[in-house]
């Protein structure tokens, strides 16, 4: 390094940067020779490791580039925040973590640990109730049916019943197969087409007409409306247990922006915590009471009868995904029904066939597209939507007699930093593939730009502002450790 | 940058030396190693260093990298010379043109005569001259740069000397000798940041809504590179995992996809988005004629998407295919080839020239320097006149000198690049700015000479380029074109122009509603509420819109862009024998024969594949002439009779192929010269109604009203505009008729269209148009003392038709209301 300051004949402006220069010199010094048995040396020449490695970071770059350039309306995805990605490797192997919702002893589940896992699991349940106004918060559930089945494992017994939304009304997949099996007698809710709201005067005959009802679970994935749960609760008999499924919602609830359910009546809230809340790939389910009579049943189906193993190297990642929903809900859930609206009425304007007209399209995050027979609708969102570089998903439109059409959710675009005027943006894109027929090359040049404005390293509403901080050098360097 | 070191550290202290020379790969995992030449050398231990080409990588203490270097230590690294050092704990010195990045302790960059980085997540970083210096915490320090050095910390100081320019998030910042000194509150973002970073997108849309709460101490300034803008290759894995090959291509640092039989290139390609793909790698299996229409083969099928991506065949011996053979952009990849990297800029220029939006995503860098002040507004409403040739210029500055009153001449890019733009060996946007180059000084003389006030305004730039060109130039005003885009992407684009505008302390003008007559929505007027949208959206001086004028010219420069990088394509392969074109017409007469029973082994199969053989390999070399001809005059006086319509079927393949090209060449220039669109004669009908809704929507915010089309307007209509508060009136065809009929006093001649003009209508009357002005007005440098008698004709009725209606009124003294 002099030799080449000097040879270049360039000397230092001032002391400053000469004291810089001298005092990386000394760390270089003092580093130098230190090197104990060139571990590190021999390990980066294996070309074979090298190969792997180049082989997956392929994998990565073309996936990242994929997400950078595709407009993501699948409601049923996000994008979780560099932290809530990076801390899922922070546990060296202990994965195990037993942890019920009730005060017991964990006995043969009970590992010899640090102690860290405690923490972790105090600091999420902690802001797990909070969020959801809740007496517990049970972190385990692998998933959003897992959580619901444990529900109705735990609620319903052979010769019981349970009520739920039918497939055509946005109710979710997992449970009816689920209770044939186990004899619990599946019943619909009853639903009004124009509205989409629950016929709550019918729900209340159809549970006196059948007293072996024992669960009402409002297990909507298709959802425009909020539901009047007050209403239920009230025509619901004594000792039925209330169910919200909140996977999609979830962050629209702990935001603030819907009603929480369990003040409402819901005997209990439950959801996965990666669709409205950019979390991992986990599940939560809690109680309104901690002494709930069915609090045990419904957390021991989930662990250990379920599924023996939690995924505890989740629960970091979890607590960072409902931190970011504690500090910044508020704000993204507002954004996000904002964005919907907006999104809505623009597709309106566009000409495009938008349910739900009669009340104001939209009260959540999705917004329904009818677009005609189901094979329509998997030829757009497979087919022209997809090369087009946007991100959908067909469904069977509730309420439109059959029809099908695409579900189309506001909350990534929402955390990439888009807002009203880029949805009618998005929207003009949109109809530019369903109703205009628009070649799918030409529009992902233009979702391509439109996205180059919003990238992946710098989410709205999360931590990723943080990253770069040394409080999360501090973190991250120990994760890696 | 002839020198520039990486040199890269992942963990604190622990590493060996390894010592490589020129072309040597030195992993060390012992006490210390020496690599020369062409070597690679490998050892446990202590010290790393390599020079020359050299990568150097060891897990510990001390790497140090000269001369064209990439080292690599877990605790210190030293890198000199076209070297890059990487160090995640301690140190890192990078002299000469490197870059130096640590995560920890320090970043030196130290005597670079230009391009040095120095980055560092934490403790201090150091860039000397012409050098980058960035921080994550603590100290930065750009210094003794003689331009363009950038000191970013987001906490602490950074300190930038001599033509730097300084952020830091907190703390201290001091700058010295013509730089830009920003010191930033605590999360808060500093022009030239990333702006769009959480929640928000850019400009004044995102200035009303709220954002997301950023941490304290956190700069909402992203300062890693963004890695998304870097192109991407996609590698076959036969190619990465040859030895030979995989240095070649990782040199280009792209963003790599490797394809694989599980993985397609076509499925890769489908996955990302055209233009995000630089180029697709791939081995060529086989050689000679089969090589020619494999790579044919291959080159349409994964062009499926994009005609521009670029493709390689890896050919372990380079005579498996000639390159000449190959059509554009398109080449081979052989052991030593050192020219990828002018590949790939060629693959990247070309699109640039095609792709007007991967221009205007967003603007370069903003220059580094202070906002300037912007000049007033509007003093009145002023005419604008267009300038087809810089001899109109002379008449111009004679109005506003004899009226005593500021008169503006515009001219379009493209109106620049056709009408006076001498060559475009540089590319249309260099020609361009040329231009805008040589009419300042044009207009600067007649100023000073006339004591005129003639201004310079670029017209119709919906191209960042260009607008940048002409603010360096030194032009009065802008207009910052976006019309042609929807609503929110002309507001997204008009920020960006005006926020690079302000810098120079040019007026800017923007637009909105297509006004192009050209156009689709020629006939579409600007809806107020789309104009309060847009003025509400931007900041911007001046704002043109439709309000029912016939207004044409021009968003033709995009297009012609495009048409002549297709040229240029074009001309890259047809040239001599044109080889491409004969692998062509091989190919087709190949597949002819095998459409006609004929089997692969038969004579005539070999006949065509000889031919090909030997029209590559003879006479080889750039000066080699042409040769086909003697290659088709051999092989007639050797073939039998009856395979002679072979021959000459093949010679009509190939020459209709060149022709083809040549075609297709003629028809671009056709496309180039035939923007202009028939001229209106008759008025348009204004409507009153929506310029006082408009002009009532810019009240009170300092910013005016552009009426372009202003030789569509009767003289009544013109009258009535200063009433409005219209700032400015654009003539354009009316005024060029007008000089072309008081030309002809000057030097008679019928301009007239010729009826049986050889080729479209457009490239020859524009050509017989330029070839009259460059001769009538070939000394109008020299007119200004004594001008010719035409000038004082012309200069009668600019008063006489155009500057007469729009004068004696001012804003002040005319509310606004309909005359």
């Amino acid at each position: 390094m002099r030799a080449a300051e000097q040879d270049s004949g360039i000397g230092f402006v001032d002391d400053e940067a000469q004291a810089a220069v001298e005092a990386a010199e000394g760390i270089i010094d003092e580093a130098s020779g230190n090197d104990i048995d060139g571990v590190f040396g021999q390990a980066w020449s294996d070309d074979r490791v090298a190969h792997l490695l180049e082989r997956l970071a392929s994998d990565f770059v073309l996936d990242n580039t994929y997400r950078e350039q595709h407009l993501s309306l699948t409601a049923s995805e996000n994008y979780p925040s560099k932290l809530v990605r990076m801390l899922g490797s922070g546990l060296q192997g202990g994965f195990y973590e037993f942890a019920p919702p009730y005060p017991t002893e964990a006995g043969e589940w009970a590992f010899p640990d640090s102690g860290a896992n405690s923490s972790l699991v105090g600091k999420l349940t902690g802001i797990g109730r909070q969020l959801f106004e809740a007496a517990t918060f049970d972190w385990r559930p692998n998933g959003g049916s897992v959580a619901e089945q444990a529900v109705l494992l735990g609620t319903c017994g052979r010769g019981d019943g349970f009520v739920h939304f039918a497939h055509k009304d946005g109710g979710h997949f997992a449970l009816e197969s689920l209770a044939a099996a186990a004899g619990v007698n599946t019943y619909h809710l009853p639903m009004v087409d124009r509205t989409l709201l629950i016929d709550v005067d019918r729900l209340a005959t159809l549970c006196a007409e059948h007293p072996e009802i024992k669960l009402v679970i409002l297990d909507q994935s298709f959802k425009l409306r909020w539901q009047p749960l007050a209403q239920i609760r009230a025509a619901l008999p004594e000792g039925v247990f209330l169910a919200y499924d909140a996977s999609h919602d979830g962050a629209l609830i702990a935001g603030g922006a819907l009603p929480q359910p369990t003040l409402l009546g819901a005997d209990a809230v439950h959801g996965n915590t990666h669709k409205t809340i950019a979390g991992p790939q986990k599940a939560y389910i809690a109680f309104r009471d901690a002494d709930h009579p069915k609090l045990r049943a419904v957390s021991d189906w989930v662990c250990p009868q379920m599924q023996s193993n939690s995924h505890a190297e989740l629960i970091a990642p979890m607590y960072v995904a409902l931190s970011e929903i504690a500090l910044y809900g508020h704000d993204y859930a507002r954004q996000i029904l904002a964005n919907s609206q907006a999104l809505a009425h623009a597709l309106h304007e566009e000409g495009v066939r938008v349910s739900g007209e009669s009340f104001g399209f939209t009260e959540t995050h999705q917004v329904h597209i009818i677009t005609g027979s189901a094979a329509d609708a998997l030829r757009l969102s497979l087919g022209d939507l997809a090369h087009a570089g946007i991100r959908t998903t067909n469904i069977e439109v509730p309420g439109a007699n059959g029809l099908h059409g695409l579900r189309l959710g506001v909350q990534a675009m929402t955390r990439r930093g888009l807002r009203e005027a880029e949805m009618r943006e998005v929207a003009r894109l949109v109809a530019k593939v369903v109703l205009r027929r628009a070649e799918p090359t030409a529009v992902r040049a233009e979702v391509a730009d439109l996205l180059r404005h919003h990238t992946l390293d710098r989410l709205a509403y999360s931590f990723d502002a943080y990253v770069d901080s040394p409080a999360a050098a501090r973190l991250l360097g120990e994760v890696f450790r | 940058m002839s020198t520039a070191t990486p040199a890269n550290t992942s963990g604190p202290a622990v590493a060996p030396d390894a010592m490589g020379s020129a072309g040597t790969a030195a992993r060390a995992g012992a006490p210390a190693v020496a690599g020369v030449a062409g070597t690679a050398a490998r050892a446990g231990a202590p010290a790393v260093a390599g020079a020359a080409g050299t990568a150097a990588r060891g897990g510990a203490p001390a790497a140090v990298g000269v001369a064209g270097t990439a080292t690599r230590a877990s605790a210190a690294a030293l890198g000199t010379a076209d070297a890059e050092a990487l160090a995640s704990g301690a140190a890192a010195t990078g002299a000469v043109g490197s870059v130096a990045r640590v995560g920890a302790g320090v970043a030196v960059g130290m005597a670079g005569t230009a391009g040095t980085e120095a980055l560092v997540s934490s403790a201090a970083a150091t860039g000397a001259v012409g050098s980058v210096a960035r921080v994550g915490a603590g100290v930065a320090v750009g210094m003794a740069g003689t331009a363009g050095t950038e000191a970013l910390a987001s906490s602490g100081a950074a300190v930038g000397i001599a033509g730097s320019e300084d952020r830091a998030g907190s703390g201290a910042v001091v700058g010295a000798v013509g730089s830009a000194v920003v010191l930033a509150p605590v999360g808060t973002v500093t022009p030239g940041s990333r702006a769009d970073a959480p929640g928000s997108p850019v400009g004044p849309t995102a200035r009303r809504g709220s954002r997301p709460p950023l941490p304290p101490g956190v700069l909402n300034t992203v300062v890693r590179p963004r890695r998304a803008d870097v192109p991407h290759a996609v590698i076959g894995a036969e190619v990465w995992h040859t030895e030979w090959a995989r240095p070649l291509l990782e040199r280009l640092d792209l963003r790599t996809v490797i394809a694989d039989e599980r993985l397609s290139c076509e499925r890769v390609l489908d996955t990302l988005a055209a233009q995000s793909v630089a180029f697709v790698c791939e081995e060529l299996p086989v050689s000679g004629l089969a090589a020619m229409s494999w790579a044919a083969r291959r080159t349409e099928a994964l062009r499926r998407d994009d005609p521009l991506l670029g493709v390689v065949f890896m050919v372990e011996d380079p005579r498996a295919l000639d390159p000449r053979a190959l059509g554009p952009l398109v080449r081979t990849l052989s052991p030593g080839d050192t020219d990828l990297p002018d590949f790939l800029a060629e693959v990247q220029r070309v699109r640039h020239e095609f792709h007007w939006e991967l221009r205007n995503r967003r603007p370069g860098t903003p220059p580094a320097r202070e906002a300037a002040a912007a000049p007033a507004r509007w003093t009145g409403t002023v005419p604008n006149f267009n300038v087809k040739h810089p001899s109109m210029l002379l008449p111009y500055a004679l109005l506003s000198a004899r009226t005593r009153r500021e008169v503006y001449c515009e001219i379009s890019p493209q109106e620049a690049l056709l009408f006076v733009a001498d060559s475009v060996g540089r590319g249309p946007a260099a020609a361009v700015a040329g231009v805008f180059a040589t009419l300042r000084q044009d207009v600067d003389r007649l100023n000073t000479a006339l004591g005129s006030r003639l201004r310079l305004h670029l017209d119709h730039a919906d191209d960042h380029e260009v607008i940048q060109a002409a603010c360096e130039a030194g032009f009065d005003s802008v207009m910052v074109d976006g019309s042609g885009r929807t609503l929110h992407q002309n507001v997204l684009f008009t920020n960006a122009a005006t926020e690079l505008a302000r810098r120079y302390g040019v007026l800017v003008e923007g637009e909105i509603g297509s006004i192009d007559g050209a156009g689709l929505r020629k006939w579409n007027k600007t809806t107020p509420s789309d104009f309060t949208r847009f003025v509400e959206d931007t900041d911007l001086d001046l704002v043109g819109a439709h309000v029912g004028q016939f207004h044409s010219f021009d968003y033709g420069f995009a297009a012609t862009r495009r048409s002549l990088a297709e040229v240029g394509l074009l001309d890259d392969r047809a040239t001599g024998d044109d080889l491409h074109a004969f692998a062509e017409a091989c190919a087709r007469v190949e597949k002819d024969l095998t459409d006609s029973g004929l089997p692969g082994y038969s004579a005539e199969h070999r006949l065509v594949a000889a031919l090909a053989r030997r029209a590559t390999t003879a006479g080889d070399g750039p000066d080699a002439g042409p040769r086909l001809d003697a290659v088709f005059r051999e092989a007639r006086t050797r073939v039998p009779v009856f395979q002679r319509p072979l021959l000459d079927a093949l010679e009509r393949e190939w020459l209709e192929r060149r022709l083809a090209k040549v075609r297709r060449k003629t028809d671009l220039w056709d496309e180039v010269f035939a923007t202009e669109p028939a001229r209106e004669h008759r008025y348009a009908a204004i409507d009153h109604g929506l310029v006082q809704t408009l002009t009532g929507v810019l009240e009170g915010t300092g910013r005016a009203l552009v009426v372009h089309g202003g030789s569509s307007i009767s003289r009544v209509d013109l009258a009535s505009l200063p009433a409005h508060g219209v700032a400015r009136v654009n003539f354009g065809s009316g005024v060029y008729a007008d000089y072309l009929e008081a030309l002809r006093a000057h030097l008679p001649v019928d301009l007239t269209a010729d009826p049986d003009a050889p080729t479209g209508d457009g490239t020859w009357k524009h050509v017989r148009r330029m070839s009259y002005l460059a001769e009538a007005t070939r000394d109008w440098r020299s007119w200004t003392d004594a001008p010719p008698s035409f000038v004082d004709t012309f200069v009668s009725r600019l008063e006489r038709c155009y500057a007469a209606p729009l004068r004696g009124r001012t804003p002040t003294q005319a509310p606004g209301g309909r005359s």
